[in-house]
């Protein structure tokens, strides 16, 4: 029926989605920053540089859902691929290349 | 020893035996000289833009009190119509009587005192709508005009030097844009000048700035939920206010009730089995 | 559960600084032999810097995932038995479906449109809305 198809769908709080993918992005932020860092102290070149960034991306995702998010991130997060992987991926890629092209320069 | 040493830390290029990449010997003072200060330069203008956004952004416009209850009937009558599954039947059909009549014989609308053949229609003079261009053209100008300058600070001062080498590689087309002021032919897209810092701090600075004004969230978010009822006036003029009451009459009239009320036991029975 | 993930992140910052600090040296070193010696055989960063480095990046991580608290709240009506305390779901974000969400507050004792409902016209509306309902009954029946 139209009424219960309509009713039934769960409203949401948009404030708490909000704090939560601040605290999220604010979390990716910190560790890319410091991967672009330590990488540049281990002056890993193009290949090598681009897979840590990778690999620490993924590695802070699967931790940040088995830990804070207790396993379940779909009740913190809604679309919770897109939130997680997709939506912050170009701004921290570029921090972590920053912070690469920064401390490779100084250390080299 | 030490005249050679100096003479190669004055940039001279040594060309590596197995000649694949040329291996240039750079001042290491020069990187500090240029890297942190242009670093340093950005982070403060960038956070100084973020405290200035409260002084450039305009202020609570005041509307005499007709226009507010005209404009204030028509908001009633729109979220009526989107939120009335909320309420039950009686209430709903309460409302939405009250809202027609009065919407229908255009009691709030707001009339000016002066007479209508004088009125301009010019939306240039009308000072609602230059406030909110001037608003716009502001905001507009406060992204754009420190970015110049910087550009403008970054190629007079840092000019003319290779600084360093970026840990990944690039295509050539790059090379035009990141060693501006070398004027070599084959020199590898590796190496590059002060500007080429920037370009890699405009995009990558927005971690940094989120980090760095991280007291600030509540208040931010507070502030976006008050001023959304802001609104700029970009119509004046009776007829127009009176058509759209009428029409929002109609949609009141023909619109059907939805009562969230309805078939709520069931739902929650299928929420908790 | 701060002041443990502000000194670990304070640790991690300053183990990340010295192995930089070693690997800025080492490469200050290696520049140098390969200048005086260009047929020098190729070295790589020592492994001790390497695992330096990492570890303290490491140690970095863990301390921000450890800076996140599970989320508590004070009770705002003090009743009867109960001490101040802190009351808390036992997550570290907040939930995001209306339901689970108003939870915290009903645990709490706050309503959240508080600030409307408790303005001084709005108290015992309903018994206002029937006196007044009454006494326009009254002035009907009273005028028949």
């Amino acid at each position: 029926m139209h009424n219960s198809d309509q009713f039934t769908k769960q409203v949401k709080s948009g404030t708490n989605i909000q704090e939560n993918k601040k605290r999220y992005e604010t979390l990716l932020d910190k560790i890319c920053l410091m991967a672009g860092v330590v990488t540049g102290i281990l002056q890993l070149e193009s290949t090598y540089g681009f897979l840590a960034f990778i690999i620490t991306y993924l590695m802070a995702v699967i931790v940040y859902t088995l830990w804070i998010c207790n396993g379940r991130p779909g009740s913190f997060y809604e679309n919770t691929i897109s939130d997680l992987l997709f939506d912050n991926f170009t701004r921290e890629l570029m921090g972590f290349i920053m912070a690469w092209t920064f401390s490779f320069a100084l250390i080299g | 020893m030490l005249d050679l040493w100096n003479v190669l830390l004055s940039g001279s290029a040594i060309t590596a035996a197995a000649g694949a990449v040329a291996e240039l010997t750079l001042d290491p003072q020069l990187k500090y000289w240029v890297l942190l200060p242009i670093s340093a330069v950005m982070i403060l203008t960038g956070i100084l833009r973020q405290q200035d956004s409260t002084l450039i952004a305009p202020g609570v416009k005041g509307q005499p009190r007709v226009k507010l209850t005209e404009a204030q009937y028509m908001m009633k009558a729109q979220i009526l119509l989107g939120n009335g599954s909320n309420i039950n039947d009686e209430s709903f059909n309460q409302r939405k009587e009250y809202l027609a009549k009065t919407l229908a014989s255009g009691k709030y609308v707001a009339r000016p005192k002066t007479e209508n053949g004088k009125e301009a229609a010019n939306p240039f003079n009308d000072p609602g709508t230059a406030d909110a261009m001037m608003s716009m053209a502001k905001g507009n100008m406060a992204s754009f005009i420190p970015q110049t300058i910087i550009m403008w600070w970054v190629n007079h001062f840092f000019a003319g030097f290779v600084l360093m080498k970026l840990p990944f590689p690039l295509t050539l087309r790059f090379k035009e844009m990141l060693q501006s002021g070398v004027m070599t032919a084959d020199l590898d897209v590796r190496w590059v000048s002060a500007i080429s810092w920037y370009f890699i701090s405009v995009l990558g600075l927005n971690p940094v700035f989120n980090l760095l004004t991280s007291e600030n969230t509540d208040n931010q978010l507070s502030m976006m939920q008050t001023q959304t009822p802001q609104g700029s006036e970009m119509m004046s003029q009776p007829a127009q206010v009176e058509s759209q009451m009428k029409s929002l009459a109609n949609d009141i009239t023909i619109a059907q009730h939805e009562c969230c009320f309805d078939n709520v036991e069931t739902r929650v029975l299928n929420m908790y089995k | 559960m701060t002041f443990i993930s502000k000194t670990i992140q304070y640790i991690s910052i300053i183990v990340i600084l010295h192995s930089g600090f070693s690997s800025y040296e080492f490469h200050q070193t290696y520049k140098q032999l390969s200048i005086n010696d260009i047929s020098s055989e190729t070295l790589t960063l020592p492994k001790d810097i390497k695992y330096e480095a990492i570890a303290g990046f490491i140690l970095f991580i863990i301390s921000v995932f450890i800076s996140f608290e599970k989320i508590q709240y004070f009770s705002l009506r003090r009743q009867e038995g109960h001490s101040i305390e802190t009351l808390s779901q036992g997550h570290y974000l907040k939930f995001i479906s209306l339901n689970k969400a108003t939870d915290s507050d009903n645990m709490m004792n706050s309503d959240p449109t508080g600030d409307v409902s408790y303005t001084p016209n709005m108290i015992h509306l309903h018994e206002k809305r029937k006196q007044m309902s009454d006494w326009l009954q009254k002035q009907q029946e009273a005028i028949k």
